[in-house]
C-alpha cells in the first residue's frame, strides 16, 4: 500500500487518503453509482418543474428547488451508504479491513468523503438549474451558492446516518431502512404532529428544542440567504454524532 | 477488543453530548451569521440603532406568546423565533434602556384577560383556545401600544414595525400634519380609510382642514395637500404663507385621478386635480394637462377580448419605475426596494429659481407618452391607451423636491376669504392677524415635495386586501416623504425590507416581443375581418332589399352577387383562422423555452450520466479488463 513509512502505522492522512482513494474508485466501477446519481437528478428536476411548479411561480428564485433536497436526500442518502459497512462484512472483505495499518477514525472519515464526494458530485451535475435561473432573469446568486453550500451539509449529515445504520446490521436492506426513518424523524422533526407531542409531553421548551434541531430547519435560513454559523454547526454535529456512532459500532463488530 | 457494554455507553454519552451541544449552540452561536439575504432581513439597519440608542426613559415590550399551542403552525413557530431573536437583538443594542418579557397567557386565567384587554388579538386557529401572539410596549409614562398579532406574512415589516413602536413610545407626541384633501380614503379614519390613511394617522396627529378653509393650523409640522377642492385665492395665500412660515409641504394633484372621478355628468371633471395657480408660478413649477404612459414600465393587468379570452398585457399608463429611475440619494427614494405603483400620473415642468435647488425623485424612461386627461381617466384598455399616446422622446418627471428659500406668490394686496358671512370673515382676519405678519420670503429653509399622481395613494394600486400586505412600495414613498420632511430621517431607512421580486425576465421579454411582433398584424387582421363581415351585411341587406323573398340568400341575386358573397364568407373564414394561429404563436415562444428548460434539467444529465455509467460496465465486461491492483484482486478472491 502506498503511503506507509516503512515500519509501523502510517500517517493518519495518508492512511486515510489511499483508503479514501480505493472506496472511491469502488464506487465508481459499479454501475449503483451512476444509477443513484442519474435517478437523484431525475427526481430533483421532476420535483422541481411538476410539484415545485416553478414556471408558475414566475420567479427566478430556486427555493422550490432546493426544497426537495431534504426530502430527497431522506431516501437517497441510506441508498449509497448503506453498502458501507454492510457490503465489506458480506464479502468477507472486512477482516483484511481491518488489518491493513489504518486507524479506524482514518477508515470511517475516509468512507464518509468518499460517499460525500459522490453526493457533492450530484450536486455538481444539478448546476444546470442555476444557470437556468440566471439565464431566465435576475438571480440571486449569493442564496444560491448558500443554498449549495448547505444542502452539501445536509448530504452529509444523511450520509453519516446512513453509515451508522450500516455498521449497525450486516443487511442492507434493514439498514436502509432504519436509516431512512432515522433520517425521517430528523427532518420531520420540525412538524406539527411531533411539536405538539413532544410539548404535551415535555413542555413547549423540548418541543421548540427539538424543532431546531430538525435538519429542515437549518435549511432554512440559508434559504432566505443567511449563512448561519449555527446551521453549519448543527450539521457538522449530527455527522460527527453519526460518524462516532458508526465507528463504535463496526469496531464492536470487529471484535466480536 | 471491545465489549458491548462499552460500546452502548459510549453510544449514550455520544448521544447525550450531541443533544447538549445542540440546545446550547442554538443560542449561542445565534448572533454569528452572514445577511447576503435581499433586503438584508437579518441585519439590524442604522435607523433602528440610531432609535435604540436614543432611548431616554426604559421601555418594556412584552411579547404574548402561547408557546405550546404554537408548536402546531410552523410557520407561526418559526416567527416567533425570529422575533425573540430580534427583540434580544435590541435589547442588547439599547444597553439596559430596552426590557423584553415573554408572557404565556394560560387560557382563562388572569393574565389571559390582561393581554386581551390590552389589545393582543386571540386567533381561532381551529384549536378549542385561541392562539395569542402580539406585542404590548409600555414606556415609564403609562402610555401602551399594542400589536395585536404579528402577522407571519408582515415579516419584512418587522423591523420596522418594532422600531415605529419603540420611536412612538420614546417620544409620545406625534408631529401634527394638517391635511387639505378631497379623497374619501385620506378623510375617513378607522375601518373607511385606506391604508395610508390610518398608516398616516398611526405616525401623525392629523388635523383634517375643510374645503372652504379660511384659516390654517399655523401650528402644525407638516402641511399635506392631496386632490383638493377648487382652491381660492385666499386658500392659495395660506398656503403660500405656511410654506413660507413652517417651511415643510407635500403635495399630490393629478390632471387623471382615476380614483378619485365622481359619478355623473361632471365625474370626469372631478378627476383634475385643482390648479396651483399663483403658487405654481411662484415655485417654478407647473403640472402637464396630460397624463404619462409609458410603455418599458407598464404593470401587467387582465385584459378580456370580446371572445371571453383573458390575456396578460402591460398598461402604460400604469407606471411602475424600476429603482434606477429614482434618485438614489434622496432619503425619500434611497431605500425603497420595490416599485411604487403610479396610476396615469401628470408630469412637472420645473423653472429654476433663484435660491431653490429642484432634485427630480422619480422619473419615467425617454420611452414616455402624453395621453389627454380626459381620456386617460376613462377605462381605457392597454391598446386605447397606446393609441391615445403621443410620443415625447423625453424622461418625464413625476415627483420632484423643491428646497431652498422661497419668495411670496402674492406680492400685492392679500386676497379676500370667499363671499360668506360677514362674521365669519371679520373673525377669520382677526385670526389671521393673531398667527403673525405676513411674510414675503421663507423665514427658514424651505422643504416642498410634489407628486404628480393621486391613484397612487389608492389601494387598488398597491395593497393585497385579503392578506393586509403591500406589494409595492406607495405608502412607503408618501410616509418615507412625510418623514423626512418632518425630520425624522432615522425611520426612514426602514420601511422597504422586502426584497426585490426576481422575474422571469427572459419569459417576460418573449411574451413581450410575441406581442409587439403580432399585434401589428393582429390588428390588420381584425380591420380585415370587421371590414368583410360589413360588407357581408351590405350584401345581404341589398339582397334582401331588391327582392320580394328575404332571408334566403342562395335563392336571390345575380350569380356575381352569390359568388361575392361566397367569396366573402371565405374570406371570412380565412381570417379568424389566422387570428386563432396568431393567439397561438403568442404562446409559442415561451412554450419552446419551457420545453427545453424542462429537457435540459431534467433528463440532460441523468442520461449522460447513465451513458457513462453504461460505459464503464460495458468497459470492466471486456475480456482482459482485470487490472492488476490490490482492491480488485481482494474483490475476485473474496465474491
Amino acid at each position: 500500500m502506498s503511503g506507509t513509512h516503512g515500519l509501523g502505522e502510517p500517517g493518519f492522512m495518508a492512511g486515510m487518503v489511499a483508503l479514501y482513494r480505493r472506496e472511491l474508485d469502488q464506487s465508481f466501477r459499479s454501475p449503483l453509482a451512476y444509477v443513484f446519481i442519474a435517478v437523484f437528478l431525475l427526481a430533483l428536476g421532476t420535483f422541481t418543474f411538476e410539484f415545485g411548479r416553478w414556471f408558475e411561480t414566475n420567479s427566478v428564485d430556486l427555493a422550490p428547488f432546493f426544497a426537495f433536497h431534504p426530502w430527497l436526500y431522506v431516501v437517497f442518502m441510506p441508498a449509497i451508504a448503506m453498502r458501507a459497512w454492510a457490503d465489506e462484512t458480506r464479502s468477507g472483505t472486512i477482516e483484511l479491513l481491518f488489518s491493513l495499518p489504518v486507524s479506524l477514525p482514518a477508515m470511517v472519515l475516509a468512507k464518509f468523503l468518499a460517499l460525500w464526494t459522490v453526493a457533492a458530485l450530484a450536486l455538481v451535475l444539478s448546476l444546470p438549474m442555476w444557470v437556468t435561473a440566471a439565464w431566465l432573469g435576475p438571480a440571486d446568486h449569493a442564496a444560491i451558492a448558500l443554498g449549495y453550500v448547505m444542502s452539501l451539509m445536509l448530504a452529509g449529515s444523511y450520509i453519516a446516518i446512513g453509515m451508522a445504520a450500516s455498521a449497525l446490521t450486516s443487511a442492507q436492506v434493514i439498514a436502509f431502512v432504519l436509516a431512512s426513518l432515522v433520517g425521517f424523524v430528523l427532518t420531520a422533526a420540525g412538524l406539527p404532529v411531533v411539536g405538539r407531542g413532544i410539548a404535551e409531553a415535555l413542555g413547549p421548551s423540548a418541543s421548540e428544542l427539538v424543532a431546531r434541531l430538525s435538519l429542515l430547519s437549518q435549511f432554512e435560513a440559508a434559504q432566505r440567504g443567511v449563512l448561519e454559523l449555527r446551521a453549519v454547526v448543527q450539521c457538522l454535529a449530527v455527522t460527527a454524532l453519526f460518524l462516532a456512532l458508526s465507528g463504535l459500532w463496526i469496531a464492536r463488530r470487529r471484535g466480536g | 477488543m471491545r465489549s458491548t457494554a462499552f460500546t452502548w455507553i459510549a453510544s449514550l454519552s455520544a448521544a447525550l453530548a450531541f443533544l447538549g451541544w445542540s440546545s446550547v449552540q442554538q443560542s449561542v452561536l445565534a448572533p454569528i451569521r452572514a445577511d447576503f439575504s435581499g433586503g438584508k432581513l437579518y441585519t439590524v439597519a442604522p435607523g433602528t440603532r440610531a432609535t435604540l440608542r436614543a432611548i431616554g426613559d426604559p421601555i418594556t415590550l412584552e411579547l404574548v406568546l402561547n408557546r405550546e399551542l404554537v408548536q402546531s403552525f410552523p410557520r407561526v413557530r418559526a416567527h416567533a423565533a425570529r422575533v425573540q431573536e430580534v427583540l434580544r437583538g435590541y435589547a442588547a443594542l439599547a444597553g439596559g434602556k430596552l426590557r423584553i418579557e415573554v408572557l404565556d397567557p394560560e387560557p382563562f386565567s388572569e393574565l389571559e384577560d390582561g393581554v386581551q384587554a390590552a389589545g393582543v388579538e386571540p386567533v381561532d386557529v381551529g384549536d378549542e383556545d385561541p392562539l395569542h401572539f402580539g406585542l404590548i410596549g409600555r414606556n415609564s409614562v403609562g402610555d401602551e401600544l399594542v400589536i395585536p398579532y404579528l402577522a407571519p406574512e408582515r415579516e419584512t415589516m418587522l423591523e420596522y414595525d418594532l422600531t415605529r413602536l419603540i420611536a412612538e413610545l420614546d417620544r409620545p407626541e406625534k408631529p401634527e400634519l394638517a391635511l387639505i384633501t378631497d379623497l374619501p380614503g385620506l378623510r375617513a379614519e378607522g375601518e373607511a380609510a385606506s391604508y395610508l390613511g390610518r398608516e398616516i394617522r398611526r405616525a401623525y396627529d392629523v388635523s383634517l382642514v375643510s374645503p372652504q378653509f379660511a384659516s390654517l393650523p399655523m401650528q402644525a409640522d407638516i402641511l399635506m395637500i392631496a386632490h383638493p377642492h377648487a382652491l381660492s385665492e385666499h386658500q392659495l395665500y395660506l398656503i403660500d404663507q405656511f410654506l413660507l412660515r413652517q417651511g415643510r409641504l407635500l403635495v399630490l394633484l393629478d390632471p387623471a385621478a382615476r380614483t378619485a372621478r365622481g359619478i355623473g355628468f361632471d365625474g370626469l371633471q372631478q378627476a383634475r386635480s385643482a390648479s396651483l395657480g399663483a403658487l405654481g408660478r411662484a415655485w417654478g413649477v407647473s403640472l402637464g394637462a396630460d397624463a404619462v404612459a409609458d410603455e418599458s414600465l407598464g404593470l401587467p393587468v387582465q385584459v378580456r377580448d370580446g371572445e371571453g379570452r383573458t390575456s396578460v398585457e402591460r398598461q402604460p399608463l400604469f407606471l411602475a419605475p424600476t429603482v434606477t429611475l429614482t434618485d438614489r440619494r434622496d432619503v425619500i427614494t434611497a431605500d425603497l426596494g420595490r416599485p411604487v405603483n403610479w396610476g396615469a400620473p401628470g408630469h412637472w415642468t420645473i423653472e429654476s429659481r433663484d435660491g431653490v435647488t429642484a432634485t427630480p425623485l422619480v422619473r419615467t424612461t425617454t420611452m414616455a407618452m402624453l395621453v389627454p386627461a380626459e381620456l386617460a381617466a376613462r377605462d381605457l384598455n392597454p391598446r386605447q391607451a397606446r393609441q391615445a399616446g403621443r410620443p415625447t422622446a423625453e424622461a418625464l418627471t413625476l415627483a420632484v423636491r423643491l428646497s431652498g428659500r422661497f419668495e411670496t406668490a402674492f406680492t400685492g394686496a392679500i386676497p379676500e376669504p370667499e363671499a360668506g358671512d360677514e362674521l365669519l370673515r371679520e373673525l377669520e382676519r382677526l385670526g389671521a392677524m393673531a398667527s403673525g405678519e405676513r411674510l414675503s420670503a421663507s423665514a427658514g429653509r424651505g422643504e416642498l415635495v410634489l407628486v404628480a399622481d393621486v391613484d397612487l395613494l389608492d389601494d387598488g394600486f398597491y395593497v393585497n386586501a385579503a392578506e393586509d400586505v403591500t406589494v409595492a412600495d406607495n405608502a412607503s414613498f408618501i410616509l418615507n416623504a412625510l418623514d423626512s420632511l418632518s425630520g425624522s430621517d432615522a425611520l426612514v431607512g426602514l420601511r422597504s425590507r422586502a426584497p426585490s421580486p426576481r422575474p422571469m425576465a427572459r419569459i417576460e421579454a418573449l411574451r413581450e416581443a410575441a406581442r409587439d411582433r403580432l399585434i401589428a398584424e393582429q390588428t390588420a387582421l381584425e380591420a380585415q375581418l370587421a371590414d368583410a363581415e360589413a360588407s357581408l351585411q351590405a350584401l345581404r341587406a341589398k339582397n334582401a332589399s331588391s327582392s320580394v323573398f328575404t332571408g334566403s340568400l342562395t335563392a336571390d341575386g345575380t350569380q356575381e352577387e352569390r359568388a361575392e358573397i361566397e367569396r366573402v364568407t371565405i374570406e371570412i373564414e380565412d381570417v379568424r383562422g389566422r387570428l386563432r394561429s396568431i393567439e397561438r404563436a403568442f404562446r409559442k415562444d415561451v412554450e419552446d423555452v419551457e420545453r427545453a428548460v424542462r429537457l435540459i434539467n431534467i433528463w440532460l444529465m441523468p442520461v449522460l450520466v447513465l451513458l457513462v455509467g453504461g460505459g464503464v460496465w460495458a468497459w470492466q465486461r471486456r475480456p482482459h479488463s482485470r487490472r492488476p491492483d490490490t482492491a480488485s484482486a481482494i474483490d475476485r478472491g473474496g465474491a
